[in-house]
């Protein structure tokens, strides 16, 4: 992930993936493709997201090689939206993506294995499924998409 | 649990009067991946227990390790066979294989590389048959990921958190290991092992308690005993926790089979020997901190010291 959007020329074409507020972090780049004359489509997703998954997969997966895709999100839906993304063949050099808004972390229980979301920033939580306290480490698991709790007290 | 009531059978570790984290790797003399010892049966039953109550937190694979896993099982196979043909036997008759275990009186028939006629995954039954643990780190793009394991008796870490991880995430909680570069040293020396030429190395830890399972998901319930450990009670309570791990190529998959055979020694039977009573006294009083946090001994090194300091000043008084 970079910090902005960066546009990255002559590809065959340009998907844009956004809510409103994203919408807007991504218009210099839309601007850009314009100017250039270059092919582009705009999925914008409001509040309706019931076959948001789906619809996406589907589309994504019509797109030739040498598609090029931006996405923004809030932090909390950026990643099942990036596992979508990975599983329809996309590579990290595909695309850039791009949170915004309250970011959360989640927090894989030592002892139970269920995830606790958390704000950022917590560094000893209860854990909501078995309510052990966990002090909240740094080892992450891409796998699980959460980091490692701890016992906090013995 | 019990543990080697002789000494001469425990693989006590340390060489010299200091302890630091190395690549601390040795060809095997003997290519084998499994041990046979006297508490094989009760081992065996307390790890077929903790995978029948504990299923996800003992047995964690990603789908496509089975053909490696059936690699692990005919290595292991071969070598219960090989190793200790009055305990074990296999016949093959073209794909289908009979597998005996004669300490359990246990035959198992299977089509090799069908799941179907096993009832679990290839690695999660012949882990079944060992006292050790099983692990397979899968090697893709120059670097090795932990794709599926067998894991009743870790050292205080959770196998189903780690899964998938490459090597380097999995060691990233290990202070130094990563500023020493360590990480990379034995990740590059593990990415050379060759098929045939098998390594080992020990690993220890100090345990107040005398549990084999010792996994991340059951620390706040064994955890407590480090705070119990008193100058009266060390030498019983608590135990030197010595891994003897080996590994192997795989040929086929060019995965590596990471192999791990806990044993528990408690301070009373070690300071019986005195080169080992010494030693240790020295490496525990030299051990920096930032290896006695990560091995969990803050609580009660100091106890452990004054207890062999004890046992030492015994000896030469008497």
């Amino acid at each position: 992930m970079k910090n902005q959007p960066i546009f990255v020329q002559s590809k065959r074409k340009y998907l844009f993936l956004a809510d409103q507020k994203g919408l807007t972090i991504l218009n210099p780049i839309i601007e850009q493709a314009i100017i250039n004359n270059d092919s582009f489509e705009v999925v914008f997703l409001g509040k309706q997201k019931e076959f948001l998954h789906t619809d996406i997969a589907h589309w994504l997966s019509q797109q030739k090689m040498g598609t090029y895709l931006y996405v923004c999100l809030p932090w909390k839906e950026l990643h099942p939206i990036k596992l979508k993304i990975e599983e329809v063949g996309f590579s990290e050099e595909e695309y850039q993506w791009f949170g915004h808004g309250d970011k959360s972390k989640n927090v894989f229980c030592c002892r139970c294995h269920e995830i606790t979301e958390v704000a950022n920033g917590e560094v000893e939580i209860n854990c909501q499924y078995c309510h052990l306290l966990l002090e909240v480490s740094d080892h992450y698991s891409a796998l699980r998409h959460a980091y490692l709790g701890y016992v906090a007290k013995l | 649990m019990t543990y080697i009531d002789n000494l001469e059978q425990f693989p006590y570790p340390f060489k010299g009067n200091m302890y630091r984290y190395s690549n601390n790797s040795i060809p095997l003399d003997v290519p084998k991946s499994v041990d046979i010892t006297s508490n094989y049966e009760e081992e065996i039953k307390l790890k077929r227990q903790l995978l029948r109550d504990h299923p996800k937190r003992c047995f964690q694979s990603l789908s496509h390790t089975l053909k490696a896993q059936w690699e692990i099982l005919a290595l292991v196979m071969n070598h219960l066979v090989n190793y200790y043909p009055d305990k074990f036997s296999l016949t093959k008759t073209n794909t289908l294989w009979t597998f005996r275990n004669l300490i359990l009186n246990e035959t198992q028939q299977f089509i090799y590389g069908d799941e179907s006629t096993l009832l679990q995954q290839p690695l999660d039954f012949i882990g079944r048959h060992v006292q050790e643990d099983l692990i397979l780190m899968s090697e893709r793009d120059g670097n090795l990921y932990l794709d599926a394991g067998q894991l009743c008796f870790p050292a205080n870490w959770s196998l189903a958190f780690d899964l998938g991880m490459s090597f380097r995430e999995i060691h990233y909680p290990i202070p130094g290991f990563k500023e020493e570069k360590l990480d990379d040293r034995i990740l590059n020396f593990l990415l050379r092992l060759e098929a045939g030429n098998p390594w080992g190395r020990n690993n220890w830890s100090l345990m107040a308690g005398n549990r084999l399972d010792t996994s991340l998901e059951t620390f706040d319930d064994w955890g407590k005993g480090r705070k119990q450990v008193t100058a009266e009670n060390a030498g019983d309570l608590v135990h030197l926790r010595v891994e003897v791990q080996t590994l192997f190529r795989l040929s086929r998959s060019n995965g590596i089979l990471f192999t791990i055979h806990t044993h528990l020694l408690p301070l009373r039977k070690l300071a019986e020997k005195r080169a080992w009573l010494e030693q240790f006294y020295h490496i525990l009083q030299e051990l920096p901190p930032y290896i006695v946090d990560y091995k969990g001994l803050s609580l009660f090194k100091d106890v452990v010291i004054d207890y062999l300091k004890v046992q030492l000043e015994k000896e030469d008084a008497s």
